[in-house]
């Protein structure tokens, strides 16, 4: 009896831990099969979409109102009256509201319009440290993939270089667990930063393609010339005035006593610029890079249209059909493209014409000569606010016949009518069969006048240089051209090439004209030194380094107008102060008629001061890590 | 005639049910016969519809007999039965000659019991054939022991009110009993020299010995008797005596308040329990309420573990459920009481257990409430005038030179008055909601058993409606109306002697009928329209006569919300039912070891809810400009192709869970040499959760839990007490390694009362008891629901926004990969180590002391890395098991009980808690520089904020002071104190402003008084040491609040009308700053301006109450009737005198209600 009482308390016993331990099942909830990060290196389609996730955090040049280089600066300016829009990150920065509470286009944090570049900088790393991992892909496309890595790795870095100077440097990835003292980076000097992203960049060019092979998969993934070229950039970035012995920033040391910013100029940066630049150019052109030039095998058109097309055509035309185009994620331009389109269409569109460039940068193009509109006094300077009537037979492929417009649209180099579009002038695309030509009415009452408050341009001058000739403006919305603006492409190398050699050189001569002279023929324009003999006020600007130095910054300033490198190039300067403190002015919209011609401030004195040089970083970020400094003014 | 049928001893009179003509002369035209054998139908219906409905019952009796005779001879007493039974007898009269005369006193005994005692007691036996009652000789007589006597009485409750139902037997004897009658009179026959027992459910049981012809008896209650029981972990019951952890068991009836919701009766009943109510929504009523204030930070769970019959559940099941119902309510508070529940507990622990059946006749309880709700108080506003020319000087004096929103001819003739349609002045409140509503509540409930079978069933219906106009014009009802429904079943079945299964069903059920976005949102919605733009809707002007949809009312383009719209064009309605299913089985196992106990339970909850919402899209109208002399108006349509006059389907949620719970135990109990106690306990638990309304993978996965606990006790000589528990717990949250927590704990105690040097002072303190604590409790629910798996990485392989397109035609696109949680393996269990330190007093046997101190100390609180820089390039910030907390506090009850000799009984009750807890340890940025900002050692609810010091004077000290940082500011704004001078006023400058925001102080008090048939309830509950801040973006007044895309001018609060800043008055210290038609940044960040005491005492409820004489009650054939009224919310004492600080600060929320109530309670 006994026995069978204390079996029956084993066995009850036993049952009580079994099913205990049947527990430890039983909480294995989580089934395989549940997603974690090793799924993303398991085989070459995960891998690529980490690959693309890495490409996905590069900042997005065709963002009209995030981008840095956009609408923030002095080139363009938006519709202030949609209420709405003012509240967008690069509106805030243009009504002077930049901070460190809440920074805007916050590329540090992430955040108002902007992105933590720090997020796709460990991306790079995490698929670095794992992609050998991946078993189903050949050896050529893994050493492709990581070059292509290392470029994105080195282009956030040159991103974050470029609006906050020095840097922290993350070149291996932190574990997510660790101790928070070891987290607080410190950030690193100019010239180690540098040289950072140049020995990256290096190292990615060892195994990136020369050129795209499979275009229709692949256009717009970077290539060997992307790489060199970037490294030009990165290297002109550091020679220039901001960063190369900035009186301004020489004294400052960080937390640790670290000199972050070199205290001297130092000239052998532009030497180790125009080296890269050099092989750069060689590069591009060994590889097929060419400047871009319209032809059209299907019908004849005449050549102020097709110089139109060619102008218009190396910012919008596809890479396949641009051998200008360098490197051009694509990413759609199609929302900017359509801001800056006007309305032509037969319906209220509420996407189209919020954007424009103020009076200045319509007076910034060349007179038809090929020199600045207050030194050729063949050119009416002084009236050039009044309006004058189209009699001439010279600008019947600019003007409409027999309206009256400016005096300001008259008699200007090409670039000026392929880049803008106003009141009066004419306006081409083409379509399967031919030319469509249509003329901008702006004024008041009239067509592309402010329908309501909220949906028109206010200086009266359109960016017809981001709207593709290929984009359809009849029918009842706008059918945008797909296109992506090139982050770099061969005429900013020339340019960079001749600012660089003028920089290196005692005086400019004909290897410092001779890269500017190609950007300005393809222009229809004669050379610096013809040009200013021939029609400038003041002939012998081109003979001196100060001289040419201004003549290149002013070649550029137009060349690659609304292409997002203007308000970086004014920074590099150290110009910015200058021109961005001007008023924003432009046409009377409101004005019927010739009323319309009266010149209207619209935006008075932003308060731009040197600490705008730089961004500032969130005043959190710098209470977070402490071993962080804030940007110099902030 | 009089008929009557008979279930477990109670007699109903057929009358009560099947009323029957009562005047002889329509008697007449009734054939006897005929009445009989309907009634007989009717009343064997009746039996069976009562069976149905009870499902188990005992023995039963078809007849019974009221005979009152003194010495009669059998057979006159043989008529009597035939009278009154139509029974007829056969017996041989030579027996009879030898049977001498009896005497009976019965009323509505049973036939058997009448002929047993008559008969059996003589010799005699008998048998019942077909109506036909055989008398026969006894051929094996019971030799009689000795002589009985007959033994009669009273048995009454201590304020000596007659006890019905009480059972009365032999000791020993078990066979030989009754039960008292309505009035707790009994009578019964006993053999001599017994001792009589007094048994009652909810009473201690009383001997006497039966050595008078009268034997009165009077029954104490249990729970006021010092030997109270306490229910503990996994409902064991332990006698109080011998609890060394904290436990507050409390009467359940305590918790009865005029309200559908159980949750607001919480705060200050119970030492130990913080509570507060922020919002009176019917629905969305629940209050919050911590066990010892909130010692954890982490975004996890903080309170307490609900378990109603064992098995855990929702506060949302915990605030449906019946008073009437309960049968204990336990509030657990130390590391001891909760640690069986190891890895759940750490927030204190609530345990509820319904009610069973107790063996005995049918007892039936009723009780109706019907109540009225209305706000405690209405916020004021300014009327629409006032509005006008307000809006026009935050206008005016924000920005100057711009277009005023009200002309000055509009102001003009909206004051005359005398136009009202086209100067409408609308008090949107009043067009949209009644003052009052009336809500009701009905709860039934029966309860008995027999030997086999014991049941406990209740329904239970209450009906709330809401305050909002419905227009006659609809035929759809948009009034909130929630009618929950409840059903339970709790049924004990005595398998053998040895084995129980018990079985409890319920199922709540509600119903909610309601505007589209509820109550709260439509009482926004009235504070939030313009009162002088529109009106509600207009009259069918000419062009309108033939419409046949409401003319709703609105301004320019038809964008103004009109609140009045809102509420008609549709209706929600709303189905959410629970079901539990619970299956227990208790095992004795004395034939194994004596004292040894197996049980098993297993548990099966279903939660449905669905909703369907249906809407129109109401048609706007706004009035024509005035014609030149035409005093007609006329209507433009503002939207002819927008609206639509039927109804569409709106989509939404649907929500199904389902719980399973499964538990087993083993328990041991035994006393060594009568001095020693001991007993153990083994408990298994494992409980699974799935919800099927997520809607990602990880969040879907089934929540588990499994555990294993244990309970050592040991007690010697009813003095000295120890106690060993522990839990050991599984959790599915964590990783491998992580997986299993041990969490132990142990406690003594000592009743010093019973050493026996206490003696000489035990008249003045009759116990005194002291105890301690210490152990360790586990939570695993940390962190949000979505983030359970912090072990894993949640990674999203298929993330559309991080992708990129590369090719010629934008044609190759591959999605990217994001990862919102980073993989941490070693994220566990947030641990708390708790200390108690107790002290029950009992003065004079009458004052009953219990106090504690507790301290807790808190850490691995899962907490997000604040320090973790940008630079480190996580999408998701990751959380450790960093922070640190602790808590201590006290808490107190004390409870007076006093009978005096009049008969005037009275109690009074009062508990105090006082819970504190601070950071100790937080993750943050470096402070050094500005010390003020870190968290350690401040009050883990403190609110930080900047100092506020008065109003800007004028531009010149704007100029001359620190830059504010927050946005624009004026004079008349408010300036903040620079803390740390570095010339701008910016997050550095915040400093910890003001009380916590949850109260450090909770307290009731209350006192009941009672005298015949009356008694007197009140109950105060305060709470102190809390702050809350008037929430400024929700009063700003005219703001535009987007509401579906409609404009928005919010009213203006009296108090802001009256008392602001203003270019002419200049008050710095007005209530309200510079106005401005928006809510103005620099006045709205967290500052002391907007601080205020949170600290109030407010009278709770007030009951009184009557029970209806015993008399009158028996001629209605009930046992107890009750009628009683009550008041909740009564009035309150504060400082703050704008709106009920209870709700905290926003003003615009639905009013916290204040409810009379009248209700009866009835007994059968």
């Amino acid at each position: 009896m006994k026995i069978i009482i204390r079996n029956c308390k084993l066995s009850l016993l036993v049952l009580l831990i079994v099913s205990f331990f049947g527990c430890s099942k039983f909480l294995d909830v989580v089934p395989d099969g549940v997603a974690t990060l090793d799924n993303a290196f398991s085989n070459r389609n995960n891998a690529e979409k980490f690959l693309f996730t890495c490409f996905n955090m590069m900042p997005n040049q065709n963002a009209a109102f995030d981008y840095p280089g956009n609408i923030g600066s002095d080139e363009i300016w938006w519709d202030i009256d949609y209420t709405a829009m003012n509240g967008w990150s690069g509106p805030q920065i243009a009504q002077g509201n930049q901070n460190i509470t809440n920074p805007f286009q916050n590329f540090w944090d992430g955040g108002n319009g902007g992105k933590s570049l720090w997020i796709g900088i460990r991306d790079c790393n995490i698929f670095l440290e794992n992609i050998s991992r991946v078993r189903d892909i050949s050896e050529y496309e893994r050493e492709r993939w990581i070059s292509e890595v290392k470029f994105v790795k080195a282009y956030l870095h040159y991103f974050l270089f470029q609006l906050y100077g020095p840097v922290p440097i993350i070149d291996k990835n932190l574990p997510v667990n660790v101790d928070p003292s070891v987290v607080r980076v410190y950030r690193d000097p100019v010239d180690k930063v540098t040289d950072f992203i140049v020995n990256t960049l290096d190292e990615s060019m060892t195994n990136l393609p020369d050129i795209i092979d499979d275009p229709a998969k692949e256009m717009g993934r970077p290539t060997k010339v992307a790489a060199a070229a970037l490294k030009a950039k990165v290297l002109v970035w550091a020679a220039s005035p901001l960063l190369n012995g900035n009186p301004d920033y020489a004294n400052i040391t960080d937390k640790q006593g670290t000199k972050l910013f070199p205290a001297n100029v130092d000239p052998n940066k532009w030497s180790r610029a125009l080296t890269a630049i050099k092989s750069a150019i060689e590069l591009a052109e060994q590889n097929g890079h060419k400047l871009y030039d319209y032809r059209n095998p299907l019908f004849n058109i005449a050549g102020e249209i097709a110089m139109n097309f060619t102008l218009r055509g190396v910012v919008t035309e596809r890479a396949t059909q641009n051998p200008e185009i360098i490197f051009a994620p694509t990413t759609s331009a199609n929302t900017f493209q359509n801001y800056c389109t006007p309305n032509f269409y037969n319906a209220q569109v509420l996407t189209v014409q919020e954007v424009s460039a103020p009076m200045k940068i319509a007076e910034q193009y060349y007179t038809d000569h090929g020199v600045p509109i207050d030194e050729d006094p063949s050119w009416d300077y002084a009236n050039r606010f009044k309006t004058q009537r189209n009699a001439d037979a010279t600008h019947k492929y600019y003007i409409a016949a027999g309206e009256t417009t400016a005096k300001l649209n008259y008699r200007r180099e090409a670039r000026f009518y392929a880049h803008l579009g106003f009141d009066r002038g004419l306006y081409d695309v083409q379509s399967q069969t031919g030319i469509t030509t249509s003329t901008v009415k702006n004024r008041a009452g009239e067509a592309m006048a402010a329908v309501f408050s909220a949906q028109h341009i206010q200086t009266g001058y359109y960016i017809k240089k981001l709207v593709s000739f290929r984009s359809s403006i009849t029918g009842s919305a706008p059918s945008a051209y797909n296109y992506t603006i090139p982050v770099i492409r061969l005429s900013d190398l020339y340019l960079l090439y001749a600012e660089v050699l003028n920089e290196v050189k005692n005086a400019p001569d004909n290897e410092v004209y001779q890269w500017i002279d190609k950007v300005r023929t393809r222009a229809g324009l004669e050379g610096v030194v013809a040009s200013w003999n021939k029609y400038s006020s003041v002939p012998g600007k081109p003979t001196t380094k100060e001289g040419m130095r201004e003549i290149i910054k002013h070649e550029r300033m137009i060349e690659l107008a609304f292409e997002g490198q203007r308000a970086f190039d004014l920074r590099r300067w150290k110009d910015a102060m200058k021109y961005l403190k001007q008023p924003v002015e432009g046409w009377n919209f409101q004005g019927k008629d010739l009323n319309y011609y009266s010149l209207t401030t619209y935006f008075q004195n932003r308060n731009y001061t040197y600490k705008d040089y730089l961004w500032p970083l969130n005043q959190n970020s710098i209470i977070k890590n402490s071993s962080l400094m804030q940007n110099p003014g902030w | 005639m009089q008929l009557i049928f008979t279930i477990k001893g109670k007699c109903w009179p057929m009358s009560a049910f099947f009323p029957l003509p009562t005047k002889p002369l329509l008697r007449r035209f009734w054939c006897m016969d005929t009445i009989n054998k309907i009634l007989r139908i009717m009343q064997f219906t009746a039996v069976i519809i009562f069976f149905a409905m009870l499902s188990v019952s005992a023995k039963t009796m078809s007849q019974t007999v009221t005979i009152t005779r003194n010495n009669v001879p059998l057979q006159t007493l043989f008529n009597e039965i035939n009278k009154q039974t139509g029974y007829s007898f056969i017996f041989d009269d030579q027996i009879l000659k030898s049977t001498r005369s009896v005497s009976l006193k019965l009323v509505k005994a049973p036939l058997n019991e009448v002929l047993d005692l008559a008969i059996k007691s003589q010799d005699l036996d008998y048998s019942i054939l077909h109506k036909t009652i055989i008398i026969t000789k006894n051929l094996n007589p019971v030799p009689q022991l000795r002589k009985d006597t007959l033994i009669q009485g009273l048995v009454t409750d201590t304020l000596k009110r007659g006890l019905p139902g009480v059972t009365v037997f032999v000791k020993g004897k078990g066979g030989i009993g009754t039960t008292t009658d309505l009035n707790g009179r009994y009578s019964l026959k006993i053999p001599e020299k017994s001792v009589l027992v007094f048994k009652m459910v909810g009473f201690v049981s009383a001997e006497l010995p039966a050595d008078r012809p009268i034997v009165n008896a009077t029954l104490k209650e249990e729970d006021s008797s010092l030997d109270e029981v306490v229910v503990t972990a996994f409902g064991q019951k332990q006698r109080k005596e011998a609890v060394v952890g904290s436990v507050t068991t409390i009467t359940p009836s305590t918790l009865r308040v005029p309200s559908s919701n159980l949750t607001t009766a919480l705060a200050g009943r119970i030492a130990g329990v913080i509570a507060y109510q922020r919002t009176g929504e019917p629905g969305m009523d629940d209050a919050q309420f911590f066990i010892r204030g909130v010692t954890t930070f982490g975004t996890g769970k903080a309170n307490p573990l609900i378990l109603i019959d064992g098995v855990e559940m929702t506060t949302g099941d915990l605030s449906r459920l019946i008073v009437d119902d309960i049968a204990s309510f336990s509030i657990m508070k130390d590391a001891n009481a909760t640690a069986l529940y190891g890895a759940r507990g750490a927030n204190g622990v609530i345990l509820v257990t319904t009610k069973e059946g107790q063996e005995g006749s049918a007892k039936v309880q009723f009780r109706a409430e019907t109540s009225s709700s209305s706000p405690t108080e209405n916020v004021r506003f300014a009327d629409p005038v006032t509005f006008m020319k307000l809006q026009n000087e935050g206008v005016r004096t924000r920005m100057p030179g711009t277009r005023l929103p009200n002309n000055e001819a509009d102001i003009y003739y909206t004051e005359l008055g005398k136009d009202p349609i086209r100067y409408p002045a609308i008090d949107w409140q009043n067009v949209l909601l009644d003052k009052m509503t009336i809500n009701q509540r009905y709860n039934l409930n029966v309860s008995g058993g027999g030997k086999v079978a014991r049941y406990y069933i209740a329904a239970s219906n209450a009906l709330d409606n809401g305050i909002i106009k419905m227009d006659k014009r609809q035929n759809f009802n948009n009034n909130i109306k929630i009618n929950k429904y409840s059903l339970r079943s709790n049924v004990n079945v005595n398998l053998t002697r040895t084995t129980e299964a018990i079985v409890r069903l319920s199922g709540t059920f509600d119903n909610y009928n309601g505007p589209l976005d509820g109550g709260t949102s439509l009482y926004n919605k009235a504070v939030l329209a313009n009162p002088v733009k529109f009106l509600p809707f207009y009259a069918p002007d000419d062009g309108n006569i033939y419409t046949n949809h409401i003319l709703f009312g609105n301004n320019e383009n038809g964008e103004y919300l009109n609140p009045y719209a809102e509420m008609l064009k549709g209706y929600k309605s709303q189905d959410r039912s629970s079901m539990y299913v619970q299956f227990g089985l208790k095992q004795n196992l004395d034939f194994l070891v004596k004292g040894l106990a197996f049980r098993g339970m297993y548990n099966i909850n279903r939660f449905a809810d669905l909703t369907v919402s249906r809407q129109y899209k109401p048609f706007f109208y706004a009035l024509s400009p005035l014609l030149m002399g035409a005093a007609d108006y006329k209507l433009n349509a503002l939207n002819p192709n927008g609206g639509t006059d039927f109804l569409d389907y709106v989509p939404a949620d649907r929500t199904v869970t389902n719980t399973m719970y499964l538990e087993t135990a083993l328990d041991y109990n035994t006393v060594i040499k009568e001095k020693h106690t001991l007993s153990a306990l083994v408990v298994f638990t494992s409980r699974e959760n799935k919800d099927g309304s997520y809607n990602d993978l990880q969040s879907s996965l089934p929540q588990r839990n499994a555990g294993l606990a244990g309970r050592l006790t040991y007690g010697y000589d009813n003095r000295y007490y120890a106690e060993a528990n522990f839990g050991y717990n599984g959790s599915e949250r964590f990783a491998m390694n992580e997986r299993w927590g041990f969490f132990p704990s142990a406690g003594v105690g000592w009743i010093v009362s019973n050493e026996k040097f206490w003696e000489p002072l035990r008249n003045v303190v009759s116990k005194l008891k002291l105890k301690a604590t210490y152990g360790l409790v586990g939570n695993d629910a940390i962190g949000e629901a979505k983030d359970r798996f912090y072990y894993l990485s949640n990674v999203n392989m298929n993330d559309t926004g991080r992708g990129f397109t590369f090719g010629e035609n934008f044609g190759y696109n591959v999605s990217g990969i994001s990862i919102s949680r980073y993989s941490d393996p070693f994220i566990t269990w947030e641990v708390s180590r708790k200390g108690n330190f107790g002290l029950e007093l009992n003065l004079a046997n009458s004052i009953n002391i219990q106090a504690d101190y507790f301290t807790e100390r808190r850490s691995r609180i899962l907490q997000t890395r604040s320090a973790i820089p940008s630079t480190m390039g996580l999408q998701a910030t990751p959380k450790a098991n960093i922070g640190k907390a602790k808590g201590s506090g006290i808490d107190i009850s004390l409870d007076y009980n006093k009978t005096f000799s009049s008969g005037l009984w009275a109690i009074i009750r009062g508990n105090f808690t006082y819970a504190s807890s601070k950071f100790e340890l937080y993750e943050e940025p470096d402070y050094s520089a500005t010390p003020w900002r870190a968290h350690a050692n401040q009050k883990i609810s403190q609110r930080w904020g900047y100092i506020a010091e008065r109003y800007f004077l004028d531009d010149e000290e704007i100029k001359s002071s620190p830059l504010q940082t927050f946005g624009e500011y004026k004079p008349g704004d408010i300036k903040y104190k620079d803390i740390n001078r570095d010339g701008r006023v910016d997050e550095n400058d915040m400093v910890p402003i003001g009380y916590p925001t949850t109260p450090e102080i909770t307290y009731g008090f209350g006192m009941s008084l009672g005298y015949k048939n009356f008694d007197i309830n009140c109950f105060f509950q305060g709470s102190a040491l809390s702050s809350f801040w008037i929430d400024p973006n929700a009063i700003a007044p005219f703001a535009n609040v987007t509401t579906g895309g409609m404009k928005t001018n919010r009213a203006l609060l009296q108090v802001i009308a009256d008392n602001h800043w203003s270019e002419d008055t200049r008050d710095l210290f007005a209530f309200y700053p510079r106005l401005s038609p928006e809510s103005v940044a620099n006045n709205s960040v967290s500052s002391t301006w907007w601080m205020r005491n949170g600290a109030f005492l407010r009278l709770k409820t007030v009951e009184i109450g009557y029970n209806i004489s015993k008399n009158f009650a028996k001629k209605v054939h009930l046992k107890n009737i009750r009628l009683y009224g009550s008041g909740n919310n009564l009035l309150q004492i504060r400082n703050f005198k704008l709106w009920d600080p209870e709700q905290a600060g926003n003003a615009f929320n639905y009013p916290i209600q204040r409810v009379f109530n009248l209700g009866v309670n009835l007994e059968f």
